[in-house]
């Protein structure tokens, strides 16, 4: 084989930025976890930062949370993009376009775009969703100022953030599927069901896999959606674990912490991310 | 479906029905602009988000040509080396990254907020899986008729890579437009910036908006560059989601 030494040239820019700006980070990262460490103050610990997570009892709750929003968004994101997607992958091709674009526009806006129309629409006098709740007689809800309601809250938010490109995914997918078998299994008698259940649902089989991994490792990352709705409250209660990273670089410049929660989550992170590697880039679409 | 509607009928409708303000008015803008470097914040953005957008595509293309079409050694070593990136999260080289970035001394500058936004593995990949799909023969060709590393990547390698440059940029362009937490963090002062950073800085608190109308009216202007970005490239978009993902 042809060796060409002008790749290494190629490849130059691409591998000064990455070491520079990620894997001098993430060094540093990994070694600043074993430090107590302030904005002035370094002080050697080892594990310390890891070991007093465990009688934290902030550091419970982070996780509790942590999970309560990935599984919750994972399973609402996942049944509403996927029912909207069969509900109007039927319609005519206009139709199609049209509820695309309407269920993607939330997407394209900037999260502080909508983050802002939802503190409105969450606000609990003059609300929106308090508004319409109230024509079917339901009383006010404090959403941001109860623990539930603001974890369903920032779910809430976050998969209409999400929801569109999914039902795009989605579409794809059901648009892959060859009529002929639908043909074929109607001829031999198989009903609605029969034929959603025995067909359609192993064939985009793949391509659940693939929205369920990439949502369950954004879930885990959601920051922004907190940072503007609840900023981690009230009292604790939507503090995931990068909304800590956050709070303990940057409110309490409690540095060394910080990075042992920023390690924590790379523990969790890494093998999701590595089985969506391993297991589907066979499959990749271009 | 009839939530899902309203939510968008909510973000498109920005600036608050008749409940809130009765007649419809520009104090809301004028108010923002008035109060506020909003200019500023807008150009900053600007540059921002055109300098990284640029930066990338440029570094994932020569980069993505390069472990699709050239043969080196250590070639799959390196290749995963980047890939591995993707699978670190951003949250967990935050901290470490500000500390070192501001030891660098960019603390507040348009190259701490640019620069650390440049590398994406993710469009590296994209940039490769579609380079792979380019003749070698037509490289090969160029290259007996004298063409050099530069020419071949210039003259042939970026016209082919059209559709690829146009969906990289349209989602670097949207995606650092609306970037928050760096932005936030690396920059102190209210001249450097950005508009959706300045936006929420001057307009809401976290759970409330001060004032709405003005609240609106600044999400209006970060979401307006977003519309006429969509509306005019809105055929890439679907390619550019299920672009790397899976076949069906």
């Amino acid at each position: 084989m042809k060796r060409d030494r002008s790749a290494y040239l190629f490849i130059l820019p691409a591998f000064l930025f990455a070491s520079i700006f990620l894997f001098i980070p993430l060094g540093q990262g990994i070694y600043l976890s074993l430090f107590k460490a302030g904005i002035t103050t370094r002080e050697f610990v080892g594990f310390k930062n890891f070991i007093k997570m465990g009688s934290d009892p902030l550091f419970w709750l982070e996780i509790k949370n942590t999970f309560i929003i990935v599984i919750g968004l994972v399973v609402l994101n996942l049944g509403l993009s996927l029912f909207i997607a069969v509900a109007i992958h039927k319609l005519s091709n206009f139709l199609q376009s049209f509820f695309r674009f309407a269920f993607y526009l939330p997407g394209i806006c900037a999260g502080v775009v909508t983050s802002m129309v939802w503190i409105w629409i969450f606000n609990p006098t003059y609300g929106l969703l308090n508004y319409m709740l109230s024509l079917m007689g339901i009383p006010p809800i404090y959403w941001l100022s109860v623990g539930d309601t603001a974890r369903l809250a920032v779910i809430m938010m976050v998969c209409t953030w999400m929801l569109g490109s999914h039902i795009i995914l989605f579409l794809a997918a059901l648009n892959a599927v060859p009529e002929t078998m639908y043909e074929a299994a109607r001829i031999d008698g198989a009903n609605a069901v029969q034929r959603f259940f025995y067909i359609t649902i192993p064939l985009i089989m793949p391509m659940t896999v693939y929205i369920l991994v990439t949502t369950t490792v954004g879930a885990f990352q959601i920051w922004e959606a907190i940072y503007m709705l609840t900023a981690g409250g009230p009292a604790y209660a939507t503090t995931n674990i990068v909304y800590r990273v956050y709070q303990l670089g940057f409110s309490y410049f409690r540095f060394g912490e910080a990075a042992a929660h920023g390690v924590l989550l790379l523990c969790i992170i890494f093998p999701i991310a590595f089985f969506q590697f391993r297991y589907l880039s066979k499959k990749l679409e271009f | 479906m009839v939530k899902g509607s309203f939510e968008t009928m909510g973000t498109v409708m920005k600036v608050p029905p008749s409940f809130i303000v009765h007649t419809p008015t520009l104090r809301n803008y004028v108010t923002l602009i008035l109060k506020h470097p909003v200019l500023r914040w807008t150009l900053n953005s600007m540059i921002v988000a055109v300098s990284v957008t640029a930066g990338s595509v440029l570094v994932s293309c020569l980069a993505g040509y390069a472990f699709a079409k050239k043969e080196f050694r250590g070639k799959q070593g390196l290749f995963w080396a980047l890939l591995v990136t993707m699978m670190v999260p951003f949250y967990t080289i935050l901290i470490p990254r500000f500390i070192w970035v501001k030891q660098l001394g960019l603390y507040n500058t348009y190259a701490g907020m640019i620069l650390p936004l440049i590398f994406s593995a993710g469009s590296i990949f994209l940039a490769r899986q579609y380079m792979t799909t380019i003749s070698s023969e037509l490289i090969d060709a160029a290259k007996i008729d004298g063409a050099s590393e530069v020419q071949v990547f210039l003259y042939i390698i970026v016209p082919i890579s059209k559709p690829l440059i146009a969906v990289l940029s349209i989602f670097g362009f949207m995606g650092n437009w609306s970037a928050f937490l760096w932005p936030l963090i690396i920059t102190s002062s209210s001249s450097m910036r950005t508009l959706p950073i300045g936006i929420v800085t001057a307009a809401a608190l976290p759970g409330q908006l001060i004032d709405i109308g003005v609240s609106m009216a600044g999400a209006t202007l970060v979401a307006l560059p977003m519309f006429i970005v969509f509306i005019c490239f809105q055929k890439y978009f679907i390619k550019g989601i299920t672009i790397g993902s899976i076949k069906g």
